[in-house]
């Protein structure tokens, strides 16, 4: 139930500055920052990121949004909590910005159509990716990130959201009631 | 000019990285950004009394922080003014830029840092 995702804020999504508005929503809805780092990824690892995308979508949609993850600096972020793959596409909104509801990262700051995108013959600008289902998180939190740069730590929402009592979550976490480490 | 701002376990325990961040970004490029446990052993013992409570330290800094590089015209004393405003017990900013030199070397491996520019400032280049 409680599980791990894995957002990127996209080149386009770092260069306009976006990455403080992206962290905001989830650090609102009471979702676990488990790491974070800002990594510009090359051809290589953009492959393995995308690694089906030749295949469902074809190989100009692969050029295209390999281009658009290897132009520039990507905020990775690990997410925490409750059903958080479905939480964070859920706060993302649907992969094409025209589609996403206003209150979606998508919807909120930007607007264009698969349509559009494919007459200017570039990918889609839509700022996030999300994982999209619990194995693909798994695939791609292994893939970008380490499992020491991960962590692990009590936070007052494990109180207000999860309802937590604290000498729970000290248990849970593995801490001893002397407050050092199992 | 590079700076080196340290968002402190209290600010991520409030959630107000997102605040933090958003200040920095709309100011500057943000040129590096990790989450880390602090390694007690590479602050003085003047920022870890700021950084971390005393509980904090006894429990072998239990909470990550959030180390971000900015770069952009006078980063110091926007990091002076940030740290008034929100207090040390929330950011720790590099004090002038012989320290931002020092503390970036320190945390920061030089492949993790990354030179690009902001869409928004280059449109008219």
């Amino acid at each position: 139930m409680i599980e791990r995702t894995l957002l990127l804020v996209k080149p386009d999504g770092v260069q306009r500055g976006l990455t403080g508005e992206i962290l905001k929503r989830f650090e609102s809805v009471g979702l676990k920052i488990v790491g974070i780092k800002m990594v510009w990824v090359n051809e290589e690892f953009a492959a393995k990121h995308y690694n089906d995308i030749k295949e469902r979508r074809g190989e100009k949609v692969f050029q295209g949004v390999m281009g658009l993850l290897t132009m520039g600096p990507v905020v990775a972020i690990v997410l925490e909590g409750v059903d958080a793959v479905a939480t964070v596409r859920k706060i993302c909104g649907p992969t094409e910005p025209k589609a996403a509801m206003p209150g979606t990262i998508r919807g909120d700051y930007a607007h264009v159509s698969y349509a559009y995108s494919d007459l200017v013959g570039e990918a889609i600008r839509n700022i996030v990716h999300a994982s999209g289902t619990r194995e693909e998180a798994k695939t791609e939190i292994n893939l970008w990130f380490k499992t020491e740069e991960m962590h692990d730590y009590p936070s007052v929402h494990d109180i207000h959201t999860l309802h937590h009592k604290s000498s729970e979550i000290k248990k849970m976490r593995g801490y001893k009631p002397d407050g050092s480490v199992e | 000019m590079k700076s080196l701002i340290i968002v402190a376990p209290k600010a991520i325990n409030k959630k107000m990285l997102w605040e933090i961040t958003k200040k920095l970004e709309e100011n500057f490029v943000i040129v590096g950004y990790k989450f880390e446990k602090l390694d007690i052993n590479n602050l003085t013992k003047k920022q870890a009394g700021n950084l971390l409570t005393q509980e904090e330290i006894k429990k072998g800094l239990l909470v990550p922080c959030a180390m971000i590089i900015i770069e952009g015209e006078k980063t110091i004393d926007f990091g002076k003014v940030l740290k008034s405003e929100l207090g040390s017990e929330i950011v720790h900013v590099s004090e002038n830029e012989e320290v931002a030199r020092y503390e970036i070397e320190r945390f920061f491996k030089k492949e993790e840092i990354f030179e690009h520019d902001k869409i928004n400032e280059n449109v008219f280049d």
